[in-house]
This record gives C-alpha cells, structure tokens and sequence, in this order.
C-alpha cells in the first residue's frame, strides 16, 4: 500500500497546533546582504587598523554592534509566535492545494513574517498585527490523490535590518483531502456504467426531455435555471426535467474495466461531478465499501472523500 | 506585506547618502558636488513626473566618465581623493537604479561606506558625534527599505534603539580589541599643509602665523600652570643667518649630557598634526618622549611627521643651567656676523666699551628703548641689509625683528647667540585646567651663552612690548591691528556667551581628544595592566581576544535576556487579572481548557456550580469589554483587578 505524499518523511515527527515558536525553533543566520555587511564592516577595521583610526575603529565596531544586536531583534519578531491552526479545503489532483494558517504573535506586532512550504512556490509575507489572528494562505502544487500533508512549514522574518533572519521550520499535523483528478471521458458517461436502483424507471437526463417550469426552489441546479425568463424579470424560475426524481444511478467501481485503479477513481471522480452538475441522484461503490443513492452538496463530498481516501491507511 | 514602488524608497535612500557624504563637500572638487545634486535633481523630478529613468547602458557610461574624471583629476592615481571622489560618483548615480531590493542594499551600504571615508579627515569630538548621526540615519533607512510601512519617526526611533544596543558592544570592542604597535601615528590618507613653523625663518613669517587662530598644541600640567611670562614653548633653534633669514644650520647631536636644573614641571602636550617633525617643549625639556629624540640644543622631533594629533609627556626644567659651550656649537658660530655693517659697527662699539656680556645685553636692550621702536604686525619693507634698516632707519617690527636683530648684534659682539622659535603664553581654559596655545601665539627670542648660566633666554621684545609676555600680543598691538579673532567683542552683545561656549566646547573635546583620539596601543596597554592582563605575552594578546569575545556573547546574552524579560513583563494587566481568576478556579478543579473562550468558560461554569455564575458573568463581561471592545483606563483596570482578587470560588 502506497503512502501517498508521504514517503519521504516520518509522519511521527507532526505535532498537532496550537504550536509556540520557542527557543528550541527558532534558527538565526545571516542573509547574502548580512554576508556583505560583515564583508564591510570587516573591511572598515581593516583600514582603521591600517591607518590607526580610532574613530574608524569606533565606527567598524558601532556597525558590527548594531548587525549583532539586530540578530536579537530579528529572533525576538518569531520568539512566541502561535500557529493556532492549519487547514485546507479539499483540491483535485494537480490543482493547488491552499493552506491556510492562523498565528497569533500576542502583545506585539511581528512584522514581515514570511510563511512558506519549501515545495510551493509563492511565499507570502504579512504583519501579524498584536493581539489578533492573523490567516495567512500558503499554497504548494499536489500531484496525487489522497491525503496531502506539508512536509514543513517555514516561518521566518528578516526584519528589522533585513541583514540576519531568523527561521523555524514546522512540522503541524494538517491535512488537505486531494481528490483523484477528474476524468470525463465522454459527455454523460456515467448513463453506461450506472446501474438503477430501481430499474426499468430510469430514465435519461438531458435537455430535450423538459418537462415544465417551475418556481426556483433552492437546492435546484444551477444550470436548471431558466435564465430567459429571468431577462424577462419574471423572477428565477426553475426547468425540471423528467426523471430527476425517484431514479437513482449506482456509480460502480468494479463495472469500470481499467486496470489501473487511479485511472478508476479519477472516472468515476468525473462521473460523479457531471452527474452532480446534472442534479442526478447517483450513488457510490467501491470494492471496500457502498454509498448509497443521494444528491447535493453534502453527498458529493462524501463521495469524494471516498474516493480520495480508497486505499489510502490513515492514521 | 508586499515591497512598495521604487519611487517611495528615493528620498530616504538620498537622504542617507546625502547626510553620509556632506563632510565631504568642503573639500570635494565642485564638479562632483554639481555631478551629485544633478543626478539626484533628476532622481526626484523624474519619480514626480515619471520621466523615464536611464537604463543601463547610460548609467554604466556615465559611471565610466565620472570616474575616469575622478582619475584624470588625480594623475591616474587612486589616492584617498580619488577613492572619496570615486565613491561619491557612485553615490551620485546609484539612485537612478533602485528597483530592486538588491540595489536598495547596496545603495544603503555604499552609505556607510562613505560615512568612514569622512572619518580619516578628524578624528574631532564634532565628527565623532556626526559619525552618530549619520549612522542613525542611513540605519532607519535601511530598516525602512526593508519594511516600508512604518512612519519614518517609528523607523528612527528603532534604529536609535539597536544603536543604543549595540554601544556596549562597540565600547567592549574598542577598548579590547588588540591594536597593532607598527602604526602608531598612522598615514593620514590626506595631506592638508598647515600654517606653522618651518625649518627656515624669514622677516615677517611670525607676522604671517600669527595671523591663524587654529590651535597649535594643547598643555595639561600636573601641577599649576607656570605664569605666563614664563610659559616659553621651545621649537626650532636657528643657528644659521644669511643675513636676511634664519636657517637651522646645524645638525646638532643627540643629547648627551642633562641638564641641570630647577623647578621641575611635568605636563602633557596634545599637539594638532602640523605635517613637520618638530615636536614643541615647556623651556627647558630634560628628554625627549617616546618616539622621538632630542637634540643637544633642545630641540625635538618626532621620529615620524606629525600627521594625526598627537600627545606626549615631558618634564621641564623652568629654571636652567645648560653648562659648557660645546665645541659643535663653537664650530657652529664661527663667522656668522656677516653683512650689515652699521650694526656690526654698534655692537663692536658696545663691547670695546664693556667686557662684561651682561652690560652690553643691557646696552642693546637699552638701544630698543631708548630709541623708540615700535611693535607692529605690520612694520615696512626692509629690503637689503635688512637689520641695519630696521635698527636704524624704520624701527618697527614684530618679535621676529627684534630677536634676529639682538642675535645678530650679540654675535656681532663675540657673544654666543641663536634664535629660538616658538610660542609664549597661551590661553587658560576655565573650564578645565589645561592651556590652549594657538598660532596666534608664536614667538621668536634669543638665547645667549654665558660663562655663569649657559645659554640664557633673552627677549628682546620684553623691552620693546612687556605686556606682549605678559599678558598676549592683543594688549600690545594698535586696535586696528590686532587680529579679528583676537578683537574683543567680535560677536556684539552675545560675545561673552560666545566665547564661554567656545571654550566650553574646546575643553569638552578636548578631553574627548586626550581620551579617544590618543587611545593607542600603549593606552590599551596600561589600561589592561590595570586589570591584570599583560599584553607583552602572547598568551596575553590571546587572553585578551578571548576576554573581548566573551565579553560580546555575555552581552549578547544579557541583551537577549532584557529582551525576553521586556516582552514578558509587558503583559496585558487585564489578561494577567482573568488569568488569576482562572488558577482561582482551576484550583477547585474547574479549570479551562485551552479550547474555550471566556463566554463558552463563563457558560461552563455557570452550569457547574450556581453560585459561581454572577461572579462569572461580572468577570468575563468586564474582560471581554476592557481587552477587546475599549481602551481600558487605569481606573477600570483597577476595579476589574479589584473583583477579581476579592473572588473565592
């Protein structure tokens, strides 16, 4: 069995939020321009050596003074930061999977902390204010189904003179559902492979089989919506079609004939979307497991999740 | 937070550059003065009207021209005005391309490193607290470039804060770090010529120095100051005339032999670098000081030109006796009574009368007296014989005319003689006991060899202007004569005020200076004997680099620690109070989880225990109002505190 994402690092070493950024977190090192700092400051000694002047003495060691103090206060801007919580909405294979994560820094204002996952690309830099929480995005690529940890959380800051920072790298428990990416292999698809569960009553979807129109009840499908007569002012009217009520289609996994099973999952995860566009009743097996028929929002995530999570141990 | 547009960054990133180089502008060529405020003009006007900035291929030429100018200006030669020019160029066309980070840096960088070049100019307590400012300044800029959003004041105010930090450090640092020995009065980068005596002494060259009120040598006595007729501060002895000048003329020996004689004075001379060798001393000097010999008429150099200021620790005799004429100084006597012949003739006359040397210096002296001479800064040309012009037909000088006159006329009569340069007087600082003698005070007397006293200062001047020894040349000279510098009340109705703070100011830095600009290597030296460490082993010069870092991490940890503490102690008095009631009620085992929230706790509670649920509601309704939704004032604070401690669960 495959772990996805997470081959390559020990699950053990996530720590649930909230998490203090302490004494134990929290590196400092220079950065290329407190390289080139120090090259400076090492430069003016060097002439004030040379040419014996005290004030360049004085000025070398001022310079160099305030670059070591600096390494405190870059520390002191992530000393006691509080991740409070990490989370994500569920994403399809191949789509960016958004982090979002919630930091309080207490009594004082952290200014310029930089949040990254060393796999995503974008960084994103913010203030967070004093005594607020502040929710910072942070978006890194996903590849496969299933359960998509982080590998690492960085927070750093380079503040105040930008020549040290001062870095924690973060290992919270979070989690975004992935969910196979969508394949829709031919329009409706799902009509083959569903099996009614009351058969013989079902009938087929589509747009020629309209029935009547009807006032917009919520819950109806978006695209059901009879936007003609909408442009008309005549308020948002609902197109219902034969068959939407009472006929189910059981999406089945074991009807499918791919050999691969992320190949499977990814048609059903698209038939499973296209009927859910439709408004069809749809239900869900899968070798471990059955889901009966059902519609809306609610059952197509669990459906989804089913699908994201087949196969997948979790701890 | 995302960077902000270039165009908020050039001003501040201007202004650090600007304030780093303006110690330069006094002796930039005016050219790259203009070349910087154009490309600077330009800078602002474009970011106002968005004019296009060059790109690179212009700013790269305009960079090649400007420094081949800079070169071309020097001779093809990177000295330390070409290197401050060049870096001033740079400074001028670095604005024209900030928009990125990475230039802002290095733009801010470049700021400091001019702030240094500004340094080898003085090392003077004014630019020493200037250095501060400047530092100040271009490290707020660069906090802003880093984080932009912060008003300018909030970004000052940090910046004063890490610099306030980090002068323990620097102090540790300076006072720690080892220095070397080999350059101890170092090579200034620039060479300015000051004003001064030289090896040659000319009729009107004293006039001329006199004129220049920059300080010449600061004086601290151990004990009192000598009055000021005795305050005779020896420089060259001129044993050669032509005629018309004064030259050294000989190369007198190492001195051998002490000297004897009476009231010791030991003092300490901070002297400003006069880019010569001479080396000034209280009349008459026992031995040379460090690093620089005397010779056997007293004269001292330095073994290196005076090119920084410089102190150095004498003891002088006020009262002398300097023995035997040597043969040296016999040999360098002979025939040098050459010329002027009226004066020959009066001074052989004086001696064919007395034998005696003492009657015929009094017969000469008496000859200045008697026959109405006159003190002047200004005394008419006297072209060939110049001391028979002046002893018998103008009459008028400067103490430089008188003393060569005397010289010459002692000479003439078989009396041994030479010209001493120097200065006499000196001005006391009330606001400390040392003495300031400026160029102001220059002077020029006589020495004659007697069988009793050996060579025995005589002033002609003493005759001609006694208060000029006693009191300084303002009292003696006409009104319109006196230097500007010199005139009382040259500052209207604030002079007194003026003048106090300038002296005020004079001993300020100049305590500055003995203490900073004189720290060396011996200074070092001494100061770590004091607390036992002995430079002279190595181990020691290894113990004193170790003591010096563990100095900066002790600090480093002590700063860590305040910094810990500070953000401890800031607590929230509010927060601090909910959190007792909270222990309060944790200690009866209904304590809250970190999940909850006041209310959800205050609904807990309520529901646990009935009596709890006004208190409950009081507290978490007084919370919640006074952290979130009002600025708390001190009084409600207190009440809350108040309910708080008198709550018993």
């Amino acid at each position: 069995m495959r772990l996805l994402n997470r081959s390559s690092h020990n699950p053990e070493k996530h720590e649930p939020p909230p998490i203090t950024l302490d004494l134990r977190r929290i590196y400092v090192m220079p950065t290329r321009y407190g390289v080139i700092f120090m090259a400076i400051c090492g430069l003016m000694l060097f002439g004030s050596i040379n040419y014996n002047n005290n004030l360049g003495f004085l000025l070398s060691f001022l310079l160099g003074g305030m670059g070591f103090v600096s390494i405190f206060h870059t520390w002191r801007t992530l000393m006691g930061v509080t991740i409070l919580s990490v989370g994500a909405q569920p994403v399809f294979a191949g789509e960016t999977a958004a982090f979002e994560i919630a930091a309080e820094g207490g009594e004082k204002t952290r200014p310029l902390i930089t949040f990254k996952i060393p796999e995503g690309e974008e960084e994103s830099v913010q203030d967070i204010e004093a005594n607020e929480i502040s929710r910072v995005l942070v978006s890194t690529p996903t590849v496969k189904r299933g359960v998509l940890t982080p590998k690492m959380i960085q927070i750093s800051t380079h503040y105040p003179l930008g020549v040290f920072r001062a870095w924690a790298n973060l290992y919270p428990m979070a989690e975004c559902l992935v969910y196979p990416r969508p394949v829709f292999q031919l329009i409706n698809q799902y009509r083959e492979y569903g099996t009614g569960s009351d058969e013989g009553n079902f009938e087929t979807v589509g747009s020629d089989d309209f029935k009547e129109l009807r006032p917009y009840q919520p819950g109806d499908p978006i695209r059901h919506i009879s936007w003609k007569a909408f442009s008309r002012g005549r308020g948002l009217i609902s197109k219902a079609f034969i068959g939407t009520i009472g006929s189910a289609i059981q999406l089945d996994y074991n009807a499918l004939n791919d050999s691969d099973t992320e190949q499977r999952l990814s048609k059903l995860c698209g038939m499973i979307l296209a009927a859910d566009r439709d408004g069809v009743v749809y239900g869900l097996t899968l070798p471990d497991r059955d889901y009966p028929a059902g519609k809306g929002e609610a059952h197509k995530r669990t459906c989804l999740k089913a699908l994201a999570l087949f196969g997948v141990s979790r701890r | 937070m995302k960077r902000e547009a270039p165009k908020s960054h050039m001003p501040s990133l201007i202004t650090a550059l600007l304030i780093a180089m303006l110690p330069h502008f006094v002796d930039l060529p005016a050219w790259i003065i203009l070349w910087v405020l154009c490309a600077w003009s330009y800078c602002y006007v474009a970011v106002k009207y968005k004019l296009p900035l060059p790109g690179k291929v212009v700013r790269s030429a305009l960079t090649v021209l400007g420094v081949a100018f800079v070169l071309s200006g020097s001779g093809i030669r990177l000295d330390g005005t070409a290197y401050v020019g060049v870096m001033c160029i740079m400074a001028g066309l670095k604005p024209l391309e900030i928009e990125t980070h990475r230039d802002r840096m290095i733009t801010v960088f470049l700021a400091y490193v001019i702030i240094i070049t500004g340094l080898f100019k003085s090392e003077s307590l004014t630019v020493t607290l200037y250095m501060f400012v400047s530092v100040l300044v271009t490290t707020a800029v660069l906090v802003r470039i880093n984080y932009p959003v912060k008003a300018f004041r909030e970004t000052m105010k940090l910046s004063g804060t890490i610099m306030l930090q980090a002068l323990p450090v620097m102090l540790i640092l300076f006072l720690l770090f080892p220095r070397v020995h080999s350059g101890f009065w170092g090579m200034s980068p620039s060479s300015v010529g000051k004003s001064g005596f030289t090896d040659r002494l000319s009729p009107g060259d004293v006039s001329r120095i006199v004129l220049d009120d920059s300080v010449a040598f600061r004086i601290f006595f151990e004990d009192e100051i000598p009055s000021y007729d005795r305050r005779y501060f020896r420089g060259i002895v001129f044993w050669k005339f032509d005629g018309e000048s004064w030259t050294r003329g000989v190369s007198a020996p190492l001195n051998m032999r002490p000297v004897g004689g009476d009231n010791k004075v030991n003092y300490r001379i901070t002297i400003e670098p006069h880019h010569q060798k001479w080396l000034f001393a209280l009349d008459l000097p026992l031995k040379a000081p460090r690093r620089a010999f005397m010779q056997a008429d007293q004269v001292i150099r330095s073994r290196r030109t005076v090119r920084e200021k410089l102190t150095y620790e004498l003891s002088s005799y006020l009262d002398f006796h300097t023995g035997e004429l040597q043969r040296w100084e016999k040999s360098a006597l002979k025939g040098q009574a050459e010329g002027n012949p009226k004066a020959q003739e009066l001074a052989l006359q004086w001696a064919g009368a007395q034998t005696e040397p003492g009657k015929i210096i009094e017969s000469a002296l008496q000859f200045f007296v008697a026959e109405g001479f006159e003190y002047t800064l200004n005394p008419p040309e006297m072209r060939d014989e110049p001391i028979d012009t002046f002893l018998f037909e103008t009459r008028k000088g400067y103490c430089e005319h008188y003393a060569s006159a005397f010289a010459f006329l002692m000479r003439s009569a078989g009396i041994p003689s030479r010209l001493v340069g120097g200065y006499l007087g000196g001005e006391t600082n009330p606001y400390s006991d040392y003495l300031i003698v400026r160029q102001s005070d220059a002077h020029v007397w006589v020495e004659v060899w007697l069988e009793k006293t050996g060579w025995t200062r005589i002033d002609p001047t003493a005759v001609v202007a006694p208060e000029r020894i006693r009191r300084g040349i303002e009292n003696v000279l006409s009104p319109d004569e006196v230097p500007g510098f010199l005139q009382k009340g040259r500052f209207g109705f604030a002079s007194n005020y003026i003048n106090d703070f300038l002296m005020w100011w004079d001993a300020v830095s100049t305590s500055w200076d003995m203490w900073f600009s004189a720290y060396s290597f011996d200074a070092q030296k001494e100061l770590l004997k004091k607390i036992g460490v002995d430079i002279d082993s190595v181990k020691g010069l290894a113990g004193v680099l170790a003591a010096a870092l563990s100095a900066c991490l002790v600090l480093g940890l002590l700063i860590a620690t305040a910094l810990v503490m500070r953000s401890r102690r800031k607590k929230d008095p509010v927060k601090a109070a909910y959190l007792v009631f909270c222990q309060k009620l944790e200690n009866v085992g209904l304590g809250r989880r970190p999940s909850q929230g006041p209310a959800d706790y205050a609904r807990m509670l309520a529901a646990a225990r009935d009596d709890l649920k006004p208190w409950a509601a009081a507290v978490t309704e007084s919370y919640i109002r006074l952290r979130y939704a009002e600025t708390a004032d001190k009084d409600s604070v207190k009440q809350f505190k108040k309910l708080v401690n008198e709550f018993k669960p």
